[in-house]
């Protein structure tokens, strides 16, 4: 899309500060998105540096610190966009938190924490995004944990397979009103996050000669195809979770 | 009442409301790291380990974090908390250093910083 594309838009970017939020974020604001509203948890740094990389691009940049774990700051966060911006055009859903463990080893608070945090915050926000939007396009990100079992991925996994469903769901009861909901799933994308895997340089290393397309997956990888999502040309993709690994789910 | 008299009732009475004070926010911290951790109450001593004993995780530590913001009405934040144990600590260092009693300290800070810009 042309920066003339996205011109008048006002995006929403939770777990905007890092890693995939901000490789979102970036090419939302390269495509020249008029205000780009960054959510994120705490780390105040990582988010400025997140905001002067958008401004360099000539997108307005709103900074929304926010743990979308509380309903309440869920409501907050919205509230906050409403006065700011008044509506939504874009929403893409990044934040997750998790630990790289067996499924068999979590526990109930883990479990709820990583579930609250990566999936249901995503229908919180959706929720809120509905009065706010016309026409407006969703991504949520997920990942191939959602339908493949990854060793140590216990934690995240399932959270992203609710997350996809949500989607699904959420597509379809949307879809009338004219907003689009899809997801992007990634392989193993090198960021703060992965580089906390156990052993995760050897597993980088196998990953890699294991992926038909021979590297691992970037922040950009997935962002770019948040972007087409989030484009006119997918106009007509509704619910449906978009793979980005270099072929490594195929072999 | 000498003055000298009055100033050492007054210093025993903030030193008593710290006390207390401190007792208070180790209640609701171990009612907190009894429901996150499914630990037993007797588990929960100012001395223990969050990691090291009391067998909490690094998720486990976001999740009590966030209950406390919960509970105390603050946002604790993650840096804040390990430069209250030293400075330069590595990994280990932390799970060794982190007690209930540190997160007591931690969380009191926190509050009478939320206190003094109120």
């Amino acid at each position: 899309m042309t920066s003339a594309g996205r011109k008048n838009l006002t995006a929403l970017v939770t777990g905007g500060s890092r890693g995939i939020g901000r490789a979102v974020c970036l090419r939302l604001a390269a495509e020249g998105t008029e205000t780009i509203i960054v959510n994120y948890l705490e780390n105040d740094t990582e988010a400025e540096q997140t905001r002067k990389l958008i401004e360099e691009r000539s997108s307005a940049c709103i900074l929304a610190k926010a743990n979308l774990f509380h309903p309440a700051e869920v409501d907050k966060l919205f509230l906050a966009v409403k006065e700011a911006v008044g509506r939504l055009d874009i929403f893409v859903h990044c934040a997750a938190v998790t630990a790289f463990k067996p499924l068999r080893d979590i526990r109930p608070n883990q479990w709820d924490l990583t579930m609250n945090v990566n999936a249901r915050s995503f229908l919180l926000c959706v929720q809120k995004c509905i009065p706010l939007m016309k026409d407006g396009k969703i991504v949520a990100i997920s990942s191939l944990g959602s339908s493949r079992a990854i060793p140590n991925y216990g934690a995240l996994g399932p959270t992203k397979a609710a997350l996809e469903s949500t989607v699904r769901y959420l597509a379809v009861e949307l879809a009338p009103s004219g907003i689009r909901v899809n997801a992007v799933s990634g392989g193993f994308v090198k960021t703060d996050s992965t580089r906390k895997f156990p052993g995760a340089d050897t597993l980088a290393e196998k990953i890699s000669l294991r992926t038909p397309a021979r590297r691992l997956g970037t922040p950009d990888d997935i962002a770019g195809v948040a972007m087409f999502l989030l484009s006119p040309s997918a106009s007509w993709i509704c619910g449906q979770t978009i793979v980005v690994d270099g072929g490594l789910s195929l072999v | 009442m000498s003055d000298l008299e009055e100033s050492f009732l007054t210093k025993l009475e903030n030193e008593m409301a710290t006390l207390l004070s401190e007792q208070e926010i180790f209640a609701r911290l171990s009612v907190i790291l009894e429901d996150a951790l499914r630990i037993a109450p007797s588990k929960v001593t100012p001395e223990a380990k969050v990691f090291n004993d009391l067998g909490a995780e690094s998720l486990d530590l976001l999740d009590i974090r966030f209950r406390v913001d919960e509970a105390f009405g603050f946002r604790t934040k993650e840096d804040e908390l390990i430069r209250s144990l030293g400075a330069g600590l590595s990994a280990q260092d932390i799970q060794e250093k982190l007690t209930v009693r540190s997160l007591v300290l931690y969380i009191k800070n926190c509050l009478k910083g939320k206190s003094e810009v109120s």
